[in-house]
């Protein structure tokens, strides 16, 4: 199964407290009216311009020790991920990105030298890849009719070696949006997201990695995520 | 007479075009830049700091206020005698090779800027190498490497065992930060400073350049 698609932020519904919150606000506080409409008039500016994307595939595959193994890829995913993914019979991997289209206008803003600008520009894109991954998560709910997935691993996170980004984007084959990775395994356009995804009747999509993580105070902690 | 408590509210508050108009109205008096510095633009800056550190302001505020802070201090700078105290110190700054979250680096970037440091900014996955030319070819005082990946941040030694390496340890102070960085880990690398956020990183870096 495969479904890619470029979608309109309209469809995506990021909002002003997504931002707010991406930019370091607890949930439920507001700005001063400056910041506000500031944010609220480089998101119209941004939407004008941008168009987030997404591709999810899906494969069977399965668990071995702590590894996933997807056609022949074997993921060197740590003990933790491992025995949270154990039970899944297929796998969904994803790429999303704000695209070119959004780096582009980010550049814009950050050579015009205004500081502040330049961090709500860099907010802003965050809070669209993240939300992006709120949006695949549903839409693979659509896809698997109500069947049972667990939440988002990403290479990089918890101990799995950024470098296993290789193996998710030879899976992905030329299937990547035109992301790339270069030789330390990170992605261009820079907001952009990689993951996976286990499914099967005995996954719990409440484990996520931020339960693993052990920084209890983190600003983003239990955000929604992917 | 002009108030310069209206000089230490507009950058505490974010004003950048009072900022500047209190500043040009104290030097047409003939008021020393030093005292307009030091008693009310730096008292400023910590104040908002501390707001920060309190949960009371946040990013967007320490950002305003910075702005406020420089251009006023971009008034004052040409007037101020001696070449030491133009500017603060020399930074250089990067996110470490392997990694590209820069958010919190650009932060502490402005806030350093702001504060009247110097800034080279040089962007994302930056190797031990660059991190040295950079230094030698700037004369830094500081460098500042930031990481946000735990498989990454060990490449902070690295540089630090490079910068040894080519003699130059001794002549730059090391200063590093990013979520999964730590006070602990700071040591054990041997790195001369670490802070949780840009805030502290600045006073981080007053206390490293004037030590
Ligand atoms: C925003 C974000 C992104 C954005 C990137 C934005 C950007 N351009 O930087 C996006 C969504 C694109 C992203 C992608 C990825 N991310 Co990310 N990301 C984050 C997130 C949510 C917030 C980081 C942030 O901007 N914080 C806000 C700033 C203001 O805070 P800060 O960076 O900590 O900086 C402050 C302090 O640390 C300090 N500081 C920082 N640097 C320095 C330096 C010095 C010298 C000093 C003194 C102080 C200092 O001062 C700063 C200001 O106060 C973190 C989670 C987290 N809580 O940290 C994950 C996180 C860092 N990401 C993670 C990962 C794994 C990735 C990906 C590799 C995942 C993937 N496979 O797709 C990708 C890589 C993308 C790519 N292109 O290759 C993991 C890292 C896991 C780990 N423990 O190692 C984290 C922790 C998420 C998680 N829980 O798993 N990410």
């Amino acid at each position: 199964m495969r479904v890619s698609d470029v979608i309109s932020f309209s469809e995506l519904g990021l909002t002003l407290s997504d931002v707010y919150e991406s930019m370091g606000y607890r949930k439920g506080v507001e700005p001063d009216s400056q910041t506000t409409a500031l944010v609220a008039r480089m998101l119209a500016d941004l939407e004008r311009e941008v168009k987030p994307a997404y591709v999810l595939k899906t494969w069977p595959g399965k668990v071995e020790d702590h590894s996933v193994v997807i056609d022949g890829v074997v993921f060197d995913t740590p003990k933790t991920i491992g025995k949270i993914l154990q039970g899944a019979h297929h796998f969904a991997l994803f790429i999303i990105t704000a695209g070119q289209a959004y780096d582009q206008w980010a550049d814009r803003v950050k050579q015009q030298g205004d500081i502040l600008d330049a961090f709500v520009a860099d907010a802003i894109g965050s809070a669209t890849v993240e939300k992006m991954g709120l949006y695949v998560k549903i839409k693979l709910d659509q896809l698997l009719k109500g069947a049972n997935h667990s939440s988002s691993f990403c290479p990089g996170q918890y101990h799995w070696p950024i470098s296993e980004q290789s193996k998710l984007f030879t899976l992905m084959g030329d299937d990547t949006l035109g992301v790339t990775i270069n030789e330390s395994y990170l992605m261009h356009p820079i907001k952009s997201v990689s993951g996976i995804i286990g499914i099967g009747e005995t996954l719990n999509p409440k484990i996520t990695a931020c339960s693993l993580c052990p920084r209890v105070d983190c600003f983003r902690r239990n955000a929604e995520h992917v | 007479m002009t108030d310069l408590n209206l000089l230490y509210d507009a950058i505490l508050n974010g004003k950048l075009e009072q900022a500047v108009e209190v500043t040009n109205q104290a030097v047409a008096e003939g008021i020393e830049p030093q005292e307009i510095i030091n008693g009310y633009m730096i008292k400023a800056m910590e104040e908002i700091g501390l707001r920060f550190q309190n949960g009371e302001a946040f990013v967007p505020n320490l950002l305003m206020s910075a702005r406020a802070m420089k251009g006023s201090l971009d008034i004052l700078r040409p007037l101020l005698k001696g070449s030491n105290s133009v500017s603060m110190g020399k930074v250089v700054i990067g996110t470490v090779k392997g990694d590209l979250h820069d958010i919190g680096k650009n932060l502490v970037a402005s806030m350093l800027e702001g504060c009247g440091f110097e800034v080279v900014n040089l962007g994302v996955d930056i190797s031990s190498d660059k991190f040295i030319q950079a230094a030698k070819e700037n004369k830094a005082d500081i460098i500042c490497m930031s990481a946000l990946l735990t498989t990454t941040m060990n490449y902070m030694k690295d540089v630090i065992d490079a910068l040894e390496a080519a003699g130059i340890r001794k002549d730059v102070k090391v200063m590093i930060g990013g979520a999964p960085v730590t006070e602990a880990f700071a040591k054990q690398i041997g790195a001369d400073g670490y802070s949780e956020n840009a805030n502290g990183a600045v006073a981080l870096a007053r206390q490293l350049v004037s030590a």
